[in-house]
């Protein structure tokens, strides 16, 4: 079926080096399990909402720590139908991504389905004067690691990384941090955009469990 | 851990073991995580202590672990509420009635059983959403279509007992009415097929309806007198083309004829569903209407139809348009594309078309762009990529909730429903949702749904509180006109059901009188639709 998608790894696979991505803290991160060090984990797509620039941002950092992206525009349908429901229906894997909540709002409800659940989601508001207030629920040193690395202009690069260090743990945390944006990011959107990490809800690699 | 009402501790436990040995250890869900997946995600009540909530979930994987599943609910009295894939967003989702009842979720029965592209039918368990029957038929290459609601992640078994509804020929998106014959599991766990299914080897379960005797298969449909495991449907032989066309009406009486004349192009099934819509706008649209328009509307008493048609003229626009829908061989469509010309010509004075393209299937990635998917039968997600904020939604994301009166398929079915929806809205001193240039839904085959959606809030309990008294009150001023809903969340089933009240209410004493007879117990989807079982009737209904 014809595809509406643009992956915009492929333009930049060629200077991809998989990267070992260092938070906040990272001899502690570094000790937990996460999503980039768990093979059953590793995120099978990155999704960019291409309708926002933050979220294009998200997708270049993406394909340069040599992760598949996927580029939507607000409608899930082609990445749904022709991408993510083939594996999901034999091996549910962690997906992460920037976008609007539409998207989010189908992708978890087709991950429950499937036996994932979101298992960090970030809200990030755009207020006037160039900042952004990013609320953030996840795993605690996730979070923790957010403290550090979200309060910068650059917070989608920043942003990426955490998303793809996610670790998943049974400790979890919230927090609001609040940050700036670059000039031409601002008023990216009057909306809101969502962070999210949709990951097996058992440590073990997941089964096409329903509920 | 929560229990169902009415049922003691002990009990509870026992029932949890024996319904973990019928679908299997992990299959029985009963933590707060888990069991949170069964909110209706667009509440009225989110938050609040009435909110709707289940006390578990049991995923059965075929027929028979949903039998032995439901003896034990029956055993032990504890009610239940199935759900096929649980996404009836808008209309109440995935949560039942009764709070504290056990959800049956279907979702593993997911297998198509049969699809036939001669005789043009299929059948399915109510796990198989659209885009799983959709993906059978593309990867084997079958030459029939299906028709589905906007978003394609609902079920055809749980659409159609919804009563849901879809975007193609009438017979089709009329979900329940292409249904044909279907297997359920009665409260006390007995297996029946109904039509030609209940003959043993049928060769044409999918094809007639009827069977022999009295026909049962409505009872099931928003009903609770069991738990459907199969269903069979008519499906639609794949058209050759498809083609658009938009028909536009100089004046504001001219509604009437333009109505008439597509029932009856549409009754003579020429053209698929119409699409209607103002050219004025204005209202009803995103960005607020022009300042004329405006002026116009707050002139004492309204403005009359003449204005109106000034307003159009002035603006060198219609005052009515409707996108008819064409399928067939590119000679079927020109064909009737020239009738409908040749009726409009004679019948509404300067009337104009103005035709889209002929496309031939299949689409390539282009058309498939332009095109409103799930009017060829595609069934995708694009609903969701819309939430824009508004004045009247400041909270897109939380949801809405939907009002769908039924109004005759009528001119002046519309000219009044504007009216007197309008004056409802001025009078319960809250911003009307109904504009002057509101036009229905088209998805009855037969008749109009005035659908409005009311936007629900997560954090604003006093918003959906008052969105509560304004719904009621409209279902009363609905009736007074004859109107009724076809299809609510439950926390209005039922307001609508008390609607529903000729002969001092005989339709629901029938409905309770055979409620009563083939499940005693009340234990499946008490209350829904507003059938109570007895036990819970003088207090919930």
């Amino acid at each position: 079926m014809p595809s509406r998608r643009e992956f915009i790894q492929a333009g930049l696979a060629a200077s991809v080096v998989p990267v070992a991505f260092p938070v906040a803290e990272p001899a502690r991160v570094a000790s937990v399990p996460n999503i980039a060090a768990l093979s059953s984990h590793r995120l099978t797509h990155v999704v960019c909402d291409a309708r926002f620039r933050c979220s294009q941002a998200v997708a270049i950092e993406a394909a340069r720590l040599g992760l598949p992206v996927v580029s939507i525009d607000g409608d899930i349908s082609d990445f749904w139908f022709n991408d993510l429901a083939p594996v999901w229906s034999t091996s549910p894997r962690a997906i992460a991504g920037l976008t609007a909540h539409g998207p989010l709002f189908c992708l978890e409800r087709f991950g429950w389905d499937h036996g994932l659940r979101v298992v960090f989601r970030g809200v990030h508001r755009f207020e006037d004067g160039g900042h952004v207030e990013h609320s953030l629920a996840g795993p605690f040193r996730t979070i923790a690691a957010a403290h550090g690395t979200l309060v910068s202009d650059d917070w989608p690069t920043q942003l990426t990384r955490l998303l793809n260090s996610c670790a998943v743990t049974h400790d979890t945390a919230s927090t609001t941090v609040r940050g700036v944006i670059e000039s031409e990011l601002e008023r990216d959107s009057d909306d809101t955009l969502f962070s999210w990490v949709i990951a097996p809800k058992h440590a073990e690699p997941a089964t096409a469990r329903r509920a | 851990m929560a229990v169902p009402p009415g049922v003691g501790t002990r009990d509870w436990e026992t029932a949890l073991r024996q319904f973990r040995r019928a679908a299997g250890e992990s299959w029985v869900f009963t933590s707060d995580d888990d069991i949170a997946l069964y909110r209706d995600a667009y509440s009225p009540l989110w938050g609040e202590p009435e909110e709707r909530l289940v006390s578990a979930a049991i995923a059965p994987d075929t027929t028979e672990q949903v039998s032995a599943v439901v003896r034990t609910a029956n055993q032990f009295r504890i009610p239940v509420f199935p759900i096929s894939t649980g996404k009836n967003l808008g209309y109440g989702g995935s949560a039942p009635n009764l709070s504290g009842s056990v959800v049956i979720d279907l979702k593993r029965m997911n297998r198509v059983v049969e699809v036939d592209d001669k005789r043009h039918f299929a059948i399915v368990e109510p796990g198989v959403a659209y885009f799983d029957l959709y993906r059978h038929i593309q990867e084997r290459g079958l030459n029939v279509w299906i028709d589905c609601p906007d978003p394609g992640w609902g079920s055809p078994v749980g659409n159609s007992l919804d009563h849901g509804v879809g975007y193609t020929f009438g017979a089709y998106r009329d979900h329940f009415h292409s249904h044909c014959g279907l297997e359920a599991v009665l409260p006390n766990g007995d297996i029946v097929r109904t039509g030609m299914g209940a003959l043993p080897g049928a060769k044409t379960w999918a094809e007639y309806r009827y069977g022999f005797g009295p026909t049962v298969d409505g009872l099931f449909a928003q009903g609770n007198l069991g738990i459907v495991t199969k269903m069979g449907f008519h499906l639609l032989p794949a058209p050759q083309a498809y083609q658009t066309s938009v028909v536009t009406v100089p004046r504001r009486r001219d509604i009437v004829p333009l109505v008439d004349l597509v029932n009856e192009l549409e009754h003579q099934a020429l053209v698929g569903m119409p699409e209607y819509f103002s050219p004025l706008g204005g209202f009803g649209r995103p960005g607020p209407p022009p300042q004329e328009l405006v002026a116009l509307m707050q002139r004492p008493g309204g403005p009359t139809d003449e204005e109106f048609d000034q307003y159009a003229r002035e603006r060198n626009a219609g005052s009515w348009s409707c996108r008819l829908q064409f399928y067939g061989s590119p000679k079927v469509i020109a064909a009737h594309l020239e009738h409908a010309k040749d009726r409009f010509a004679a019948v509404v004075a300067g009337s104009a078309f103005q035709d889209g393209e002929l496309l031939r299937f299949p689409l390539n990635a282009e058309q498939l762009d332009r095109v409103h998917k799930v009017a060829v039968g595609i069934p995708n997600m694009s609903i969701f990529s819309i939430g824009a904020r508004t004045e009247l939604n400041p909270s897109p994301s939380d949801g809405h909730l939907w009002f769908s009166p039924i109004i005759p398929k009528s001119g002046e079915a519309v000219l009044e429903a504007q009216r007197v929806f309008m004056d409802a809205f001025a009078k319960l001193g809250m911003p009307s949702m109904v504009s002057p240039f509101t036009m229905p839904a088209t998805w009855m085959h037969r008749a109009f749904i005035f659908i409005m959606a009311f936007p629900i809030s997560r954090s604003n309990v006093a918003q959906n509180q008052r969105t509560r008294t304004v719904f009621r009150e409209l279902v009363k001023v609905a009736a007074e006109h004859g109107w009724g809903e076809y299809r609510t969340a439950p926390v209005f089933q039922d307001d609508v059901m008390a609607a529903y009240s000729f002969n001092n209410h005989s339709l629901l004493r029938l409905h309770e009188a055979i409620k009563d007879a083939v499940d005693p117990n009340g234990i499946v989807a008490a209350g829904r639709s507003g059938i109570w079982p007895r036990h819970l009737r003088r207090t919930r209904a």
